[in-house]
């Protein structure tokens, strides 16, 4: 293999320096592995009754960011759609959840999607609009 | 060999002083130099953004021109004004690329949705680190002074149910031509900036849009309310991360990548407040203010302390404010 010139490396450098660098790509904030048991970790504890609070003061801390968790709504059963995939810099998983209902009414079912990273901290986040 | 020749024959070089002397000058003047240069830089920076700002501001016109109104703030499929622009901006060729009948994170858009396009992007925002397949943007269309995101709703029981219509020149589906503008085209904002974001939710960063959702006194009823929210917000809990996908990709007509609010003063925190309810607002890394371009074509710089009143009449089209700033 050809080693890059020392010309070409001072040169990107200089450019770099210039303020010329153009779009560069991002890497992944997180593995699929990773992304995955922290989802977990997050669905579990809300249907455990642990608060968004105590979550986030965890060992390790999460942050899972849902309107109805933040509310205390309680999660009575969830299932995992799909394996995720790539969006952005986390892992996008689409979930359905049981919801319990307002008193003497039927558990709420709702589908959603999770956006997870898990570098430099594990957040969990409720995307907007989709699926 | 006496010592005498030797003497004669050595060259006298710098002492240690007269070396140290030299090099304190030296980074003295450095040091006067670099922020002049950065200063110069910089200005000229602000003047390619502006120039970016009144190239979109003569698309906008062009489109006008040839389809008899404004294009939508977004399309029904969440595409952007960005993306309905392309044609005017010489780039046809992505504009071919994309497919109005898909969404913006469609298979059928990702060439699209991965092509930069130098107009959308600012210099004086450095960062230029975007995730694989999408493409950045720095400029936003005017959606107005308002704080619904969507249309008002029709539905009993909505809990947006009675809010005001967006007032800005583009919305969802809006098709507005620029004889409606009864503020007058010199009066109302098209177009300004906004930095790009970071990408991560588990990164705290101000140039994010912070998720509120419905907790306890965190839901504005009005601007005035999304106001005092977002000043009072610690952006450093990371409990208030919700979207970090700021400033990409441009194809995606959304709150935090090519729309934003008159709602709050600019570099205000930008915050969305689920369900229906958002304040996000321009921001920059210009000293002191922001670029805006007028309906008219025209852009101006905005100096960061301009007052709330005078922001939220550059939002609305036909307010009936006047501007006295």
């Amino acid at each position: 293999m050809n080693k890059p010139s020392r010309f070409g490396v001072v040169g990107l450098l200089l450019c770099q320096l210039a303020g010329c660098g153009g779009q560069s790509v991002m890497e992944l904030a997180t593995t699929p592995d990773e992304a995955k048991s922290t989802l977990v970790q997050a669905l579990d504890a809300w249907k455990n009754g642990t608060s968004q609070k105590d979550l986030s003061e965890g060992k390790p801390p999460v942050f899972l960011q849902d309107p109805l968790f933040a509310r205390g709504v309680p999660l009575q059963g969830y299932t995992m759609e799909n394996e995720g995939k790539v969006v952005g810099t986390g892992m996008s998983y689409i979930i359905n959840q049981k919801l319990k209902g307002d008193a003497g009414k039927e558990a709420k079912a709702r589908r959603v999607a999770y956006r997870v990273v898990t570098r430099p901290n594990r957040a969990v986040t409720l995307e907007e609009g989709i699926p | 060999m006496s010592r005498n020749m030797v003497r004669g024959y050595s060259r006298r070089g710098f002492t240690l002083i007269e070396l140290l002397v030299v090099i304190a000058i030296i980074a003295i003047l450095v040091g006067l130099l670099v922020p002049a240069v950065q200063k110069v830089r910089e200005a000229a920076n602000r003047m390619s953004c502006s120039n970016n700002l009144k190239q979109m501001g003569l698309a906008l016109h062009n489109f006008h021109g040839s389809q008899g109104c404004l294009p939508s703030g977004r399309t029904a499929v969440s595409l952007s004004v960005h993306a309905q622009l392309l044609p005017h901006l010489e780039q046809d060729n992505i504009f071919k690329q994309i497919d109005f009948t898909q969404a913006w994170n469609s298979a059928a858009n990702a060439n699209a949705r991965a092509a930069v396009v130098k107009t959308f992007l600012c210099p004086s925002d450095n960062f230029n680190a975007i995730p694989a397949g999408w493409a950045g943007n720095n400029y936003r269309v005017n959606q107005g002074s308002g704080i619904l995101w969507g249309l008002p709703p029709s539905a009993a029981g909505d809990p947006n149910m009675g809010m005001p219509a967006p007032n800005g020149p583009f919305f969802l589906n809006s098709k507005m031509r620029l004889t409606d503008m009864t503020d007058g085209t010199s009066n109302t904002a098209a177009l300004s900036e906004h930095r790009k974001g970071d990408f991560n939710n588990g990164i705290s960063s101000v140039s994010d849009t912070f998720y509120l959702g419905q907790v306890k006194g965190l839901y504005p009823a009005n601007a005035d309310e999304a106001q005092t929210i977002a000043d009072s917000l610690d952006a450093n809990n990371l409990l208030y991360q919700g979207m970090s996908d700021v400033g990409a990709p441009w194809i995606y007509g959304y709150h935090s990548t090519t729309v934003y609010f008159h709602a709050t003063r600019p570099f205000s925190k930008s915050c969305m407040y689920p369900p229906g309810r958002i304040a996000t607002t321009a921001d920059s890394n210009h000293s002191g203010g922001v670029n805006v371009a007028l309906c008219d074509g025209s852009v101006r710089f905005v100096p960061q302390s301009v007052s709330l009143p005078a922001w939220r009449a550059l939002g609305s089209a036909s307010g009936g404010e006047v501007i006295n700033e």
